[in-house]
């Protein structure tokens, strides 16, 4: 019964939902609309959940003063000022909105930042030219680049049209055997929960 | 009844899902199951294991932040898989794992998910709840998470299989730069190409679902398998009936196919 309940309930909103998406029948979408409320209910559960879990995890590396202690100190208590800002004061409050702009916006900038440090990082050693398919992966950039800033054009005028070309056929092409077959993958795994015949979520294999 | 611009795609859902459907019986009744091709990112998930268990180094594995009720819930579904196996070897070769997770609905799963690999390799004892931990459903907050996680502990084995969005690239080469063999993978275009500069392994689009089949060799996923090959057969016939008549200046499939859509 402990997996037979839930996977009964997971097939009839799977059902609802699909439904929802092809029939028009004004009893569906209603009963979605309630099935979605109820999601968005639980989801707000299971973020308790898991703040309990951080919470736990960090409250037990510091009492086992484990390597950077002192960084889960500073974590409870940012999740303490925050959930305390944000309960009394609310998080539309003035004070609220300048702990989140001058300490998590300019955080959150400087990690997106760091992105562009790690393309080059990771381009560089992708780029190395090991093989032959290492080989068309640098020119193959290399022409997209050029393609993207006016030094390419004017080295040579063709470099914009191969550019284009790349990207319309074979990365379109590509692009679109990707779309598809992931499309039917995400299918077929449906169809199995559906079916009741998908056990990986309830822990079995 | 039916939304009238949804006829084509209700229409290819049920031939599709009738495939599927007509392949996973037939393997379930224990007719010839279809033979799966070598796919050198999931081989390469137990020599990942492998070498982390001779370092005496930790396991990471990430679904992304794909969550269970968005557009990338089939991903995750079937990331669930592969921390199923990655749970149930790390479990058999006592090596340390690491599931972090950043959606809050996709954390109690994934800790069931753990919690039965380890009870069904005989190991519940192994199993603590350090293993599978929510870190934060904000981005960045998350990518900063884990690559605290990778620096303190270390992991020489990393594994993002899942939705992921743009944190690939920042989580991909934190790993990269303390030496873990990773193996990634997505459905996700956007970041494929990010996955495939910087993981040793990837798994692209469609391989990401076949993954259990592959792994746990169970003959309803090995018929789904076929049952998919079915499916992409069709859309290719389709597809080339469009051009060839296209070509040919016919455009009575093309004006059906159209309408269908619209």
């Amino acid at each position: 019964m402990r997996r037979e309940v839930p996977a009964i309930v997971l097939a009839f909103v799977g059902l609802v939902m699909i439904a929802e998406t092809f029939l028009n029948i004004p009893a569906v979408a209603s009963l979605s609309r309630d099935i979605k409320n109820w999601g968005i209910i639980i989801g707000g559960f299971a973020l308790a959940l898991g703040s309990a879990n951080l919470a736990r995890f960090h409250a037990v590396r510091i009492a086992r003063k484990n390597k950077e202690w002192y960084n889960s100190v500073a974590l409870l208590a940012s999740m303490a000022v925050f959930a305390l800002a944000g309960v009394t004061i609310g998080p539309k409050a003035a004070s609220y909105s300048f702990y989140y702009n001058n300490f998590l916006a300019p955080m959150n900038t400087t990690l997106q930042g760091m992105t562009v440090f790690f393309v080059g990082s990771a381009a560089y050693r992708a780029f190395t030219v090991r093989n032959s398919e290492a080989a068309i992966l640098l020119l193959t950039a290399l022409i997209v680049i050029l393609s993207s800033i006016p030094l390419g054009e004017q080295l040579w005028s063709q470099i914009p049209v191969i550019s284009k070309w790349i990207q319309d056929v074979p990365n379109l092409s590509g692009q679109r055997g990707i779309i598809i077959t992931s499309a039917v993958g995400s299918m077929a795994i449906g169809l199995r929960v559906l079916l009741g015949l998908e056990r990986a979520h309830f822990g079995g294999e | 009844m039916l939304f009238p611009t949804k006829t084509l795609s209700f229409t290819v859902m049920i031939i599709f899902c009738g495939l599927i459907y007509y392949s996973l019986s037939t393997a379930k009744r224990g007719k010839e199951l279809p033979k799966v091709r070598r796919i050198p990112a999931l081989e390469a998930i137990d020599e990942a294991i492998g070498r982390a268990t001779e370092l005496g180094a930790p396991v990471h594995f990430s679904p992304g932040r794909g969550g269970l009720i968005d557009e990338e819930a089939g991903q995750v579904l079937a990331s669930f898989q592969f921390l199923s196996y990655i749970a149930r070897q790390c479990a058999k070769y006592k090596t340390k794992l690491i599931a972090t997770i950043c959606d809050p609905m996709v954390f109690p799963v994934a800790e069931e998910v753990v919690r039965q690999a380890y009870i069904t390799e005989g190991m519940p004892e192994q199993f603590t709840p350090e293993i599978v931990r929510y870190l934060s459903n904000d981005q960045m907050a998350y990518c900063t998470a884990v690559l605290g996680v990778f620096q303190r502990e270390r992991p020489a084995a990393n594994f993002m299989i899942g939705g992921w969005y743009a944190e690939t690239m920042l989580i991909a080469e934190g790993a990269a730069v303390i030496g873990a063999m990773q193996v990634g993978g997505t459905a996700r275009l956007f970041q494929l190409p990010y996955m495939v500069v910087s993981c040793d392994y990837t798994l692209l689009g469609e391989e990401v679902f076949a993954g259990g089949a592959y792994l746990g060799k169970d003959p309803v996923q090995l018929g789904c398998l076929a049952g998919q090959d079915l499916c992409k057969i069709v859309s290719s016939v389709i597809i080339a009936v469009g051009v060839v008549t296209r070509l040919l200046g016919w455009n009575y499939f093309y004006d059906v196919i159209g309408k269908m859509g619209k």
